[in-house]
């Protein structure tokens, strides 16, 4: 480019020179030749007409406007010149020439106005219009040349053609002076070159009232135009090829971008396919659930429901969607404050709602929500899914009401039971009360008769007496013991430690107190410590140790222990004596009531100790069990638990 | 003038016999009142409906007082009199064969001076009887009369 720049310019700085050495009288040689004169001009039009055509091909909106009009300006020239070539020397021949000079003026000049009117129309008809108007007067120049105004006079240009042509070089200059500016304003070489062209046409017209036809500074000016018109087609070429080259690049690099898209769009096509069969996949999965599931907006507004949610509320999806959550609820505000906990906490768990559905059932529910956001993090909505809790709901509704059942039968249950402890009370006070009046009685006269009539009775009368008195008496015993017996189930347990040790050297004082008489070896434990009632593991002790303390009456060297023993991990309480023992073959007959494995007149008692003492350990939720070996001693032992016995 | 009476109220014939052979026994010679039920002993006591006309100002020395009666029960004959001023600190024993805790508390509460549990062995029973008619007979000084 810059080459044809530099050459252009260096043209155009030739005929400058030219032309002052022109003036200055240098170049006076002087050759005549026709032919070589037509060759150049004819050269010199068609390069117009090329140039022409190259400019009405520009870019560029400005750009178009002035190529158009240049363009133009060219044709003008182009056609003239072409007339002029074919003119010989005469008003015609340099009618032409100035006419092509002002119509070429005439254009470039134009530029200052580039851009008035419709382009598009414009560039349809005014080059034709211009070649048409051109080649007319091209015609009328030469053929009736004689209709025209005189261009030479006496050897001289005429004032006319001095005008003509001093007018077409104003309009050149002022053309020459716009290209530069353009030239400045965008750096388009283009307007370089058309600005130097401009300045080389303004020289020739401005010099050409100095030329002399056929002289040397004219054929000079010839070349140097048929040179520059060449450089200008020259440059235009390569601007030409330079775009073509462009053009394939972007031609090339746009296919190449055109295959990398297509290859992206093949593979978007193929993650959105996967996205959709994700989703699709993610909306089975929403529709298969039994559970109501629903996307709610931050307005509160259903956005999406599934198949469950259109079951319980009664309405379709479409009838859903957009309408305001709370309003299938049969507590709105209820559902309102709920999701507003939600939006808040980020989620709600297990929230208790009942749900309306459009023909008035209701299903009772807990709802699960929880917040989803988008990539910046804001609260996008909802999601919120509900459980069934009907057949909860049901149950619990059914355990409350067995439970309620339940306390009702306890509490009848607890009254009959006191109602029949009260009947039992009242049974055992008058029994007591009501059985020793007449045995009283029995006693009382057996005894009268005893004494005020012994004088009456023989030795087997009094004999029959007192055995009727014994009787009396043991009845009393028996009642009594029954009695206590009884009311050992029914007395309220007061558990708290209690200390057996103590408690068993309390009950040998007493034995011992109520007969000082006898002397018996006590083995007690220091500490023998049991959770129970006081009293009941009184009578227990009292019973036991009474016992040995009966049996061992007959021996010589009675010996009473009491301690604990492990049994079967847990602790064992024993006492143990030295006396009379028993068979252990009727060890079971021990704790049954009034079963007795000694007669009476061997050793005293109504049978009901033991019984006692099974009852209370039992009550106690313990056992009571017994070794023994006749003649050799016995050994009874207990276990206490720390709870209640189930049945007590 | 001023014999001492034994007031004895007890509905059961034999354990009257037995009660007046022992004090027999005993030589308490005192006259024995036998009420067989809370009325009598209540009529008999403020000279009222079969007692009517005796006079009421002659109250016997010691009231004998069996628990279980007909009609008035002895809880009920013991609160009247002691709710009654001319009654109030007559002594009362209660003689009564109920082992039960409750009468026991009850019978001190509404004011009895005393609780002997009568024994089914006859001896028991007239040495318990001798005791006590020596006791709240001879020994024990009682309220003074108004004059």
């Amino acid at each position: 480019m810059r080459l044809f720049s530099l050459a252009l310019a260096g043209v155009v700085a030739l005929s400058a020179v030219t032309f002052v050495l022109g003036f200055l009288g240098w170049l006076q040689w002087r050759m005549e030749s026709e032919p070589l004169h037509s060759t150049l001009e004819a050269g010199g039009g068609l390069a117009a007409l090329v140039v022409g055509v190259f400019l009405l091909r520009k870019d560029g909106e400005r750009g178009q406007w002035k190529g158009l009009l240049v363009g133009c300006g060219f044709f003008g020239m182009g056609i003239l010149d072409l007339f002029h070539a074919a003119a010989l020397p005469g008003h015609g021949f340099v009618l032409t020439h100035s006419a092509a000079g002002l119509v070429g003026g005439v254009f470039f000049a134009l530029t200052w106005v580039a851009g008035v009117g419709r382009y598009e129309s414009l560039k349809r008809w005014l080059p034709l219009a211009v070649i048409s108007c051109a080649g007319a007067f091209g015609l009328w120049s030469l053929f009736l040349q004689g209709t025209l105004p005189p261009m030479v006079a006496d050897g001289e240009f005429t004032a006319f053609a001095k005008t003509l042509n001093l007018l077409a070089g104003a309009l050149f200059a002022a053309a020459a002076a716009r290209l530069l500016l353009d030239y400045r304003l965008t750096g388009n070489k283009d307007y370089l070159l058309l600005f130097l062209m401009a300045l080389l046409f303004a020289m020739a017209s401005l010099t050409f009232q100095f030329s002399r036809l056929w002289g040397g500074q004219w054929w000079a000016w010839h070349m140097e135009r048929l040179a520059a018109f060449l450089f200008a087609i020259g440059w235009m070429t390569k601007t030409a090829m330079d775009n073509l080259a462009v053009r394939a690049e972007v031609e090339n690099r746009l296919g190449e971008a055109n295959r990398l898209l297509v290859l992206e769009v093949e593979e978007r096509r193929r993650a959105w396919e996967e996205l959709r069969r994700a989703g699709a996949y993610n909306r089975s999965l929403l529709e298969a659930s039994l559970d109501p599931l629903v996307t709610i907006g931050p307005d509160g507004k259903i956005t999406d429901v599934n198949a469950a949610t259109e079951a319980v509320t009664g309405f379709a999806r479409e009838e859903l969607i957009g309408t305001d959550f709370s309003d299938y609820f049969t507590e709105p505000d209820k559902a309102k404050a709920g999701y507003a906990q939600a939006f808040k906490e980020g989620l709600v768990r297990d929230y208790p709602l009942e749900v309306r559905h459009r023909e008035g059932s209701v299903t009772p529910v807990l709802y699960n929500a929880t917040v989803y956001r988008d990539e910046e993090g804001r609260v996008a909505g909802l999601f919120a899914a509900a459980r069934d809790v009907t057949e909860l709901k049901r149950a619990e509704a059914k355990i409350r009401k067995l439970n309620e059942e339940l306390e009702q039968r306890v509490i009848e249950r607890t009254a009959q039971l006191e109602a029949a402890n009260r009947e039992l009370e009242a049974f055992s006070y008058s029994t007591s009360h009501d059985l020793r009046a007449p045995l009283r009685s029995i006693d009382g006269f057996s005894q009268a008769l005893l004494e005020d009539y012994s004088g009456s009775l023989d030795a087997k009368g009094k004999d029959y007496l007192r055995r009727v008195r014994s009787s009396a008496q043991r009845m009393s015993q028996l009642i009594d013991d029954l009695l206590g017996l009884s009311r050992l189930s029914r007395v309220e347990m007061h558990r708290a430690e209690v200390n057996l040790g103590a408690l068993a050297r309390a009950v040998a004082l007493e034995l011992q107190k109520a007969e000082p008489g006898r002397k018996v070896n006590f083995s007690i434990a220091e500490e023998a410590g049991a959770n129970g009632d006081v009293r009941l593991l009184r009578i227990v002790l009292g019973n036991l140790m009474g016992n040995a303390w009966k049996f061992t009456s007959r021996h010589p060297a009675p010996r009473i222990e009491f301690g604990t023993v492990e049994f079967e991990g847990k602790a064992a309480y024993f006492v143990r004596d030295n006396g009379a023992g028993f068979d252990p073959a009727y060890a079971s007959k021990l704790f049954s009531p009034f079963q007795r494995l000694h007669p009476a007149s061997e050793f005293p008692g109504t049978g009901i100790g033991l019984v006692t003492v099974q009852r209370i350990v039992r009550r106690h939720g313990g056992e009571v069990w017994a070794e023994g070996e006749v003649g050799r001693g016995a050994t009874f032992y207990f276990t206490l638990s720390r709870k209640e016995a189930a049945d007590e | 003038m001023n014999k001492k009476t034994i007031l004895l109220v007890e509905d059961n014939a034999d354990d009257v016999e037995l009660t007046r052979r022992a004090l027999k026994k005993n030589n308490i010679l005192n006259d024995l009142v036998v009420a067989g039920d809370g009325v009598e002993a209540i009529d008999y006591l403020f000279g009222t409906g079969r007692y009517a006309g005796r006079q009421a100002e002659e109250l016997p020395t010691v009231v004998l007082l069996d628990l279980k009666l007909p009609k008035l029960d002895g809880m009920e004959v013991l609160r009247r009199m002691r709710d009654d001023e001319r009654t109030k600190y007559l002594p009362v024993v209660i003689l009564t064969s109920s082992k039960e805790e409750r009468d026991l508390v009850n019978g001190y509460k509404l004011g009895a001076n005393s609780y002997i549990r009568k024994p089914v062995d006859f001896i028991q029973f007239t040495s318990a009887v001798e005791n006590l008619g020596l006791y709240w007979l001879l020994l024990n000084e009682p309220l003074p009369r108004p004059a």
